[in-house]
């Protein structure tokens, strides 16, 4: 067969026998990434681009001085794309979240991002 | 691997750095994805493979080179990898007849040895060794005896520095030695090979990290899996007689599309100096995440 050919019949099997599983990478968060709120949210949560398993994922969120400020462990929201965690009460300044999450398919990721409570 | 034309042909070549240094392989290092490169490998290892790779290098003295590539990278273990390359070119003379043939293959084995992951680092070593082929290898260029290439890897984010809107950038690059297995002679017919280096380093800003580590500037998805670059690729005789083998260097400045199971990547080849050819060329690769596509088998490490 022609060298051409077969690569594009290669190609094209290996397209159509991809099923749905990726690494787990963030694809919005609330609040946005590096955003600043006017008001302290309640929850931080983030959409993935893959269902992640929840028992095996984490979502951490620090103050400026490095304090803890979630409460709870993350949960589903909705579907398996959407995981949250509950917050204390924010006072206005800058909080870092760190969050670790296993996909369906067991791959690890993880990601850093801050956001902003701005002063009334 | 490098094509060598014959060396009649080599006087107006400038063909090939491009090929120099094959093989690819994305990896995930902490908050950093580095995507596969398109003229030279990554800094590690995984279970993927390139499925096509199209190239038309830059070329002088009225040729055309057509370079139809593919790769299998499979992992042994989950820090260590086989990778093999090859292709198909078609090559086009002015007032002479066509050639076809099958590149070279090459066999490349990697060990990803250092990944720090608080500091987006990722360095490997890898030992590449070309295997001549046929007549038709060498009637496209094909190298007619074979080589060994001990390679150093790297890559390297600057996620963690106190940058802004810099964080997204990051570096990678390779460095070769090639130590052939037949040497080349001071006038260049015996069908050797010069003892040679090979190197590559990119340039990456990754709006997949700005979107997700930085700063959401709300670019539509499609944008925002973009990863503009620039790769530039050097090769040059290392000691001893390489008749016919300037110095080469190339710049590739393009952008990849990240997908989540597979990557899309094009690149202009900009020739950087007389010896690298004499017009603009061009490469364009699909990519496959096999890792993602078949986690259970194709896609992970034969031993864990």
């Amino acid at each position: 067969m022609n060298p051409v050919r077969t690569i594009a019949l290669a190609a094209g099997f290996a397209l159509l026998a991809a099923p749905a599983f990726a690494h787990a990478f963030l694809k919005t968060a609330s609040p946005a990434v590096g955003s600043t709120v006017s008001q302290a949210p309640s929850q931080v949560m983030i959409n993935f681009t893959e269902g992640v398993e929840p028992q095996f994922s984490t979502i951490t969120v620090h103050n400026a001085q490095g304090q803890p400020v979630q409460t709870g462990k993350p949960h589903l929201v909705g579907g398996d794309t959407h995981l949250a965690v509950a917050l204390k009460p924010l006072t206005p300044g800058t909080y870092t979240v760190d969050w670790h999450a296993t996909a369906r398919d067991t791959h690890k990721t993880q990601g850093t991002f801050h956001f902003t409570v701005a002063s009334k | 691997m490098r094509n060598t034309l014959p060396a009649v042909t080599l006087a107006c070549a400038g063909l090939a750095a491009l090929t120099a240094v094959p093989a690819d392989a994305h990896v995930v290092v902490g908050n950093r994805v580095f995507p596969v490169t398109l003229t030279f490998d990554d800094p590690g290892v995984g279970d993927e493979a390139t499925l096509p790779q199209f190239v038309y290098p830059p070329t002088s003295g009225g040729q055309n080179l057509y370079q139809f590539e593919w790769e299998y990278d499979k992992t042994i273990t989950p820090t260590t990898a086989v990778i093999y390359n090859q292709g198909w070119d078609i090559l086009q003379q002015q007032g002479m007849k066509t050639h076809t043939g099958l590149e070279n293959a090459v066999l490349t084995g990697k060990w990803q040895g250092i990944t720090l992951p608080r500091s987006e680092t990722v360095v490997s070593l890898g030992v590449m060794e070309e295997f001549a082929g046929s007549a038709a290898t060498q009637s496209i260029g094909g190298d007619e005896t074979g080589a060994t290439l001990p390679t150093f890897y790297f890559g390297q984010g600057l996620g963690p520095l106190p940058i802004g809107l810099l964080r997204p950038l990051a570096i990678t690059g390779e460095l070769s030695y090639s130590i052939p297995n037949h040497r080349l002679n001071s006038t260049g017919d015996n069908g050797g090979q010069p003892f040679f280096w090979a190197g590559g380093l990119s340039l990456q800003y990754s709006i997949p990290y700005l979107q997700s580590q930085v700063k959401n500037i709300g670019l539509p998805d499609f944008f925002g899996r973009m990863i503009p670059l620039v790769e530039l690729d050097w090769f040059s005789p290392a000691a001893g007689p390489a008749p016919g083998l300037p110095e080469t260097l190339t710049a590739a400045p393009g952008v990849i599309y990240m997908g989540d199971t597979y990557q899309v990547g094009l690149e202009a080849l900009i020739p950087a100096n007389s010896a690298a050819g004499h017009h603009i060329g061009v490469i364009m690769q699909v990519h496959f995440f096999f890792d993602d596509l078949f986690p259970n088998t194709l896609g992970k490490p034969l031993f864990q």
